[in-house]
This record gives structure tokens, C-alpha cells and sequence, in this order.
């Protein structure tokens, strides 16, 4: 079942001399970037000035001065020329929150969501023109439904465009065929046929668009067309084995960033269906099916995206899938999305509890649940005591918030007198002490005790070798508190004089191991 | 710097913060319930970064762990990022923490300092009033990050520690103490208060109880 458009606005900022505008140029100055391009040092970037003259990208530097004597070359600086990019993007993140540099010459934004701050669509455009001149950059602007069809009236018309539902087509049809960003071979095939702009390519029959030149063809058809290539197919009991399932056609997303353009109206049609069933996801999976390399050994990859909290909030699962793609690096670009509910449950709300602090900005099932994703499963966790003799073995992980919490313990302080306990009976009292009379533990316990070298004098320990410090004197020492067990197991049995000993301003927890004589460093104070 | 010049730079700040118009943040001094640092800094900044820096074994941790036995005890949750795995939670319980309300994340050693990552998510979360991080590396190390911790601590309203051996210049603590040798110092401190000194509890080697 296809579904109707996500709704979804792009503005398009074309910016054709940038590149040269931030190394202080003008756009009426004939003026060029050159880069090393096969084995020569070739333009790259022009200003439009540039342009006029004769001058194109791909030009040896030298053919650049032989036709044009006075043009001005630079060479191109990626480092500086990205963070300049990135702090222009930051800058238009004041119209939107979704801003993308996909392209060289054009900043992306998503506006669905804040144009009417602006006074509706034109008035984001005037603002979006203020920006640009505040840099004192030139530009281009446009607003469509799709980012490609806005990218393209920014580059090839003047003046600024906003396209109203139904007039993309006829817009882009005296557009060149390059302003679809097809690939070389799809423009050559169509010049070979006669197929020489936007709108004959339009006209073009569907099914042999998809027979010639397949998906790439019949995604840049839809756009020609003007209507929308990211309709989404949502359904119960649509693909992987009958979850709910959303999906996106990308036609080659190289970036991340690009993913989070589709987002959005993926997870707005998926939330819904959930909610017309009741229902709230668990856990979710994002697929991305890649662009078909005989290079790459797998075609996509699965991210699984713990939620937490079940909920069917499109903000919050969109929070979490893009802080999940994050640390994600694409190998190819991706011609497919899918985002799959594995796992939902009946939605009862939630509400929050009394000891919940109401600066929280997360609720905390979602941050436990993004910290297990990005860190593992084994690296959040509660700790419980566990009742054993070896040291390393006193404790063990437990899940958290922990669901049978303990109840408190009736007494803080080392050595201080149980409270509530008033019975006759001296067992019990001797249970109640027993806990508190345990000797003081180091609060730093190395993973693997560190061999070390101690010189004795007399029942004292003298002197101790760091591993930093060299040998240092013993100020002070207290032991030996002798610990073993296990001694019916013959590979675990034990048996550890421990030392706390203070050297160098520093206390440590030490202990000489009785079946080997050596001695190990084991913690700090 | 003289508690003039502390007042005046406060109140510079706070006109800063006015003509960038930014949210106005209020910082305070809270009393942590640890008589110790209480004497010494008058409080921790709520929010704000604490960074105490000192050898293991100075006794950097036993200050953390009076702190987070003080949170627990007011049935609020720590969380403790603790990459380097040594943290000992019976030593924790005997402090006085309640463990029921003690978060440990420990990232996996990869390389790319995810515990600067995790800790920021933990301030900016708001879900803890308290959350220690004690981050490994040698002096001098960089970690790109840190300078985002307090923008995150103000977020998410709670208090971070910082836990290292040497002073990290990129983390921006409010209060930066020093352990050693039985002292604890004020190395840095917004309020003035830059110097000051007091021995710590000499907990070890208290008397044994089963002596």
C-alpha cells in the first residue's frame, strides 16, 4: 500500500562562490580553487565570473592561465574549507534543526516543522537570503517538496523559487539534465536517445525508464515528474517475517545526515500505525540496504536501536535512531531504508514516579537504553554485594535500576552501633555487628593484581617497589589480615597475608600470596 | 584573588551572560553533607564540575565516595563512569552508599574515549544529582569533549566529579582539588577560596575493630 507524500519541505541554499568567497573573494572576480586531479593540478571550484570566461572544472591550472591570463588561483584547503562548511551549517541550524551540506555548493534544510516561525514559506526564504548576506556570501534559494528538484531550481533559475504542490514539473522541465545530479552514464544513455532536459526525460514511459536504466532512473523520473520518491510503504505483516516495517528509497545517501532527512516521515507513518493497534515499540531495528559493489561483502547493515521506555513518541524514537547512526560509517551509499518494530508491547502510558527528578530531560529507561546501545550490554549495571572470601569475587553486576531493591542497612558508619536492634538474644546481636566489624577495603581494586617487590624488616614491611616510583620506605603498615578458601578445590584454593601500607603519601592495599611467596599490589585507598 | 575580585568577576559573568541573553544560570553552593570539603569550598556548585585530582591511593576517592554515600543517603541516584574497572563497590557499601542507587558504567577501552561520551550523557540527562567520572590517561593528555561537560551539567542541573590523577586543563571545573599525602588542597576555585588546606579523615588506619 503506498501511502500519500510525508509532508516534508526542503530549502535549498545555492551558493556558488562560496568556496572562493571564504578564501575572500567576490563573485564577480575571476578567481578559481585548484586541487591535485590525476596527476595534475586541476580547478575544482570556480566563481561565476570564472565561469562567464570560458573557464570549467577539470581544467589543468596551466589551460586555466592560457585562456585566461588574469584569473586568480588558490589551492584548495579541505581541513579549513569543512570547518568553514560546518560553521555555516551552524548557522542556518536558526531555521531549523535538520541542516545538511550534502553538495558543494548547497546547504539542505528541513522546514517542514519551523517555517511558520517565519511567517510562512516565503518568509523563511527572506530570512534564510538575510543569513547569506550577513556572511556576505551570494546566493540562490529554493523550496520544494524533494531536495533535489529545490537544488536544482536553485542552481539554474535566478532569483529565488518556492514551489507550490503541482508545479515542480513544469519548473524543472527546461532544466538541463545534470541539475537531476544523475550519474554519467544515465546522462550520456538519455543524450544518446535525444534526451536532452528535464522535461523530456519526464515524458519518458515508466516502464522503460526502469527496463534501461533502473532504480536510478526511475527515482530521477519520479522527481522530473515533481512527485515525491520517498513514498512509504507501511503495513502489518509487511516484510521480515511480519513486523511492521517502514521503508524508504534513498537513491545513493552517502551520509548519514542525508538518512536523517527521511526520518521523519518514516517513523510518523510507523507511530501511527501503532497507535491504531495500541501498541508501543520495544526495540526497533534500522536496515540499510546498500548500493549493489562487488567490493562490499555485506549489502546491508542491520543497527539494532533499544528504546527503553515503550513508546510511539516519532520524536523520541527519531532521537534515538539518529543518536544510533552517530558512530555509523557507511561503506557504500544506501539506496534503501527500513526501520522494523521487533518487539512492541500494549501501551498503558506511563507515569512518573515519586523519587523521578523532575529535572530530568530523558526519561531514564531511554538513557540507560542509548547507553547499552553505544557502549554494550556488559558496560551498565548495577552492583550487589556477593557473599564470598576472595576479594575480586565480593561483588558481582546486576541489572538497574535493580527490581527487589535491598532494604536499607540499618547503620552507616564503620564500627558504629546497629540501630534497631534491641533484642536479648546475643546471636543476633553479633549478626547485627558483624556486618559493620568488617575491616576497611581499598576503594580501587586493580582487574589483575600487579606484581610488586617488598623488603621486610621483622614482622614490618620496610620498604615496597612501585612500578612508577622505585623503591619508597614504608611510613606505616597494618596486617597481616590473612584471607583463603576454596581449599577443596585444588585449582582455586588461596590462601593471601594483606597489608595496608602507606609509602610515598599514598595507601595501598598489598598481600603476599602463602602458596607462591610473591607479592601483589591489589588496590588503593 | 581576593573575594572582591571573585565578587566582581561573578557579577561580570552574570552581565555577560545578560547582554548574550542567554537562560540565566543560577549557581549555588550546595552543602554536600561531607564536613570536610563543607570547611573547605563552602560547598559544590549545583551545577557545575568538581575536579579532584591526586596518585591513587592520595585518598581522591574516598572524598568521591563521602560525597556519593551523602547522595544515596538522601535517596537520590550516583552514576559512576569507571573505564578503568577498579572500582570496588564493597568498599563503596562501607562508606555508606546504598548500591540500590548506584549506577557503574564502564565503556569499553576502543580508543575513542567513550567514557567523555558517556559522562556527558549522564550530566545532560538529568536523571542523577550526582555523576563521577574518573578518567584514565596520562599528564597533559587532551580529551576533546571535556569542555562540554559543564554546558551538560547545566542542563541536566546536577553536579560532575572528575576524578584524575593530573589537573585537566580542558575540563571546566569550578573547583579543582588536590589529594596528597594526607592533605586535601584547593587548587582552584571560583569563590576565592584558591589554597586553602585540611588533612583527610585517616580512615585506614582506623582502629581495627576486631583488635
Amino acid at each position: 500500500m503506498v501511502l500519500a507524500s510525508s509532508g516534508l519541505r526542503y530549502l535549498v541554499v545555492h551558493l556558488p562562490a562560496f568556496r572562493l568567497e571564504r578564501c575572500g573573494y567576490e563573485a564577480n572576480e575571476v578567481a578559481a580553487l585548484i586541487a591535485e586531479q590525476k596527476n595534475a593540478m586541476r580547478l575544482v571550484a570556480l566563481t561565476p565570473a570564472a565561469r562567464r570566461e570560458g573557464l570549467v572544472s577539470g581544467m589543468t591550472a596551466s589551460a586555466a592561465r592560457a585562456l585566461v591570463p588574469g584569473v586568480a588561483i588558490e589551492a584548495l584547503e579541505p581541513a579549513a574549507e569543512h570547518e568553514d562548511r560546518c560553521a555555516l551549517v551552524r548557522t542556518f541550524t536558526a531555521l531549523s534543526d535538520r541542516v545538511g551540506a550534502p553538495w558543494a555548493d548547497e546547504l539542505v534544510l528541513e522546514v517542514s516543522c519551523t517555517t511558520h516561525l517565519f511567517g510562512g514559506e516565503h518568509g523563511i526564504v527572506r530570512r534564510a537570503r538575510e543569513l547569506c548576506a550577513n556572511l556576505g556570501h551570494e546566493c540562490r534559494i529554493a523550496l520544494a517538496a524533494d531536495p533535489v528538484c529545490a537544488a536544482a531550481l536553485a542552481r539554474h533559475r535566478d532569483g529565488d523559487t518556492v514551489v507550490q504542490p503541482g508545479q515542480a514539473r513544469a519548473l524543472m522541465a527546461p532544466l538541463p539534465l545534470s541539475a537531476l545530479r544523475a550519474s554519467l552514464y544515465l546522462q550520456e544513455s538519455l543524450r544518446a536517445v535525444g534526451v536532452e532536459d528535464i522535461g523530456q526525460y519526464a515524458h519518458l514511459d515508466a516502464a522503460s525508464v526502469a527496463g534501461r536504466f533502473g532504480a536510478e532512473g526511475v527515482h530521477l523520473r519520479r522527481i522530473a515528474r515533481g512527485q515525491n520518491p520517498r513514498d512509504t510503504d507501511v503495513g502489518w505483516g509487511d516484510h521480515l517475517d511480519g513486523r511492521p516495517t517502514a521503508k524508504a528509497r534513498l537513491a545513493g545517501a552517502e551520509t548519514t545526515l542525508q538518512l536523517h532527512f527521511a526520518l521523519p516521515g518514516l517513523l510518523a507513518q510507523l507511530c501511527r500505525r501503532l497507535g491504531e493497534q495500541d501498541q508501543a515499540a520495544v526495540r526497533i531495528q534500522v536496515i540499510l540496504r546498500l548500493e549493489n559493489r562487488g567490493d562490499i561483502q555485506q549489502q546491508r547493515m542491520v543497527l539494532p536501536v533499544r528504546v527503553g521506555r515503550a513508546t510511539r513518541n516519532p520524536a523520541t524514537l527519531e532521537r534515538l535512531i539518529r543518536s544510533r547512526l552517530e558512530d555509523v560509517r557507511l561503506e557504500a551509499p544506501v539506496d534503501e531504508m527500513l526501520i522494523t518494530v521487533c518487539e512492541s508491547a500494549t501501551d498503558n502510558g506511563w507515569q512518573p514516579g515519586l523519587t523521578d527528578r523532575t529535572e530530568a530531560t530523558e526519561p531514564l529507561p531511554d538513557l540507560l537504553a542509548r547507553l547499552a546501545d553505544h557502549l554494550g550490554d556488559d558496560a551498565v549495571h548495577g552492583v550487589e554485594l556477593v557473599d564470598a572470601w576472595r576479594p575480586e569475587e565480593a561483588w558481582r553486576p546486576r541489572s538497574w535500576p535493580p527490581q527487589n531493591p535491598h532494604p536499607p542497612l540499618p547503620f552507616t558508619a564503620l564500627g558504629a552501633i546497629p540501630a534497631g536492634i534491641h533484642s536479648d538474644d546475643p546471636v543476633q546481636v553479633q549478626d547485627a555487628w558483624e556486618p559493620s566489624a568488617q575491616r576497611p577495603r581499598p576503594a580501587l581494586l586493580l582487574p589483575r593484581p600487579e606484581p610488586i617487590q617488598v623488603r621486610v624488616r621483622g614482622p614490618q614491611l620496610h620498604q615496597v617497589h612501585l612500578s612508577q616510583r622505585g623503591w619508597v620506605s614504608v611510613v606505616r603498615s597494618r596486617g597481616p589480615e590473612r584471607m583463603s578458601g576454596e581449599w577443596w578445590a585444588i585449582e582455586r584454593t588461596w590462601k593471601r597475608d594483606y597489608w595496608v601500607v602507606e609509602a610515598d603519601g599514598r595507601i595501598a592495599w598489598v598481600y603476599r600470596d602463602l602458596h607462591t611467596g610473591r607479592w601483589h599490589l591489589h588496590g588503593w585507598f | 584573588m581576593g573575594q572582591t575580585s571573585a565578587v566582581s568577576l561573578e557579577a561580570l559573568r552574570a552581565q555577560i551572560r545578560a547582554l548574550e541573553g542567554g537562560t540565566p544560570v543560577h549557581r549555588r553552593r550546595a552543602s554536600t553533607g561531607v564536613q570536610l570539603i563543607d570547611d573547605l569550598v563552602q560547598g559544590l556548585p549545583c551545577p557545575g564540575i568538581v575536579e579532584i585530582c591526586g596518585a591513587p591511593g592520595s585518598g581522591r576517592m574516598q572524598l568521591a565516595l563521602q560525597l556519593a554515600a551523602q547522595v544515596t543517603g538522601q535517596r537520590r541516584a550516583v552514576a559512576w563512569v569507571d573505564p578503568l574497572r577498579q572500582l570496588y563497590p564493597p568498599a563503596a557499601a562501607d562508606y555508606g552508599i546504598d548500591l540500590d542507587r548506584l549506577l557503574v558504567v564502564r565503556p569499553p577501552a576502543n580508543g575513542s574515549h567513550p567514557e567523555i561520551w558517556a559522562t556527558e550523557q549522564l550530566l545532560r540527562s538529568g536523571c542523577f544529582s550526582l555523576v563521577i567520572s574518573s578518567l584514565p590517561g596520562k599528564k597533559g593528555a587532551r580529551r576533546a569533549g571535556g569542555h562540554q561537560w559543564a554546558r551538560a551539567a547545566e542542563r541536566g542541573q546536577c553536579t560532575g566529579v572528575v576524578l584524575s590523577e593530573y589537573p585537566v586543563r580542558d575540563v571546566p571545573a569550578e573547583i579543582r582539588l588536590q589529594t596528597g599525602r594526607g592533605q586535601v588542597s584547593v587548587l582552584r576555585d571560583r569563590n576565592g577560596r584558591s589554597g586553602h588546606q585540611r588533612p583527610l579523615q585517616d580512615r585506614p588506619f582506623q582502629a581495627d575493630p576486631w583488635s
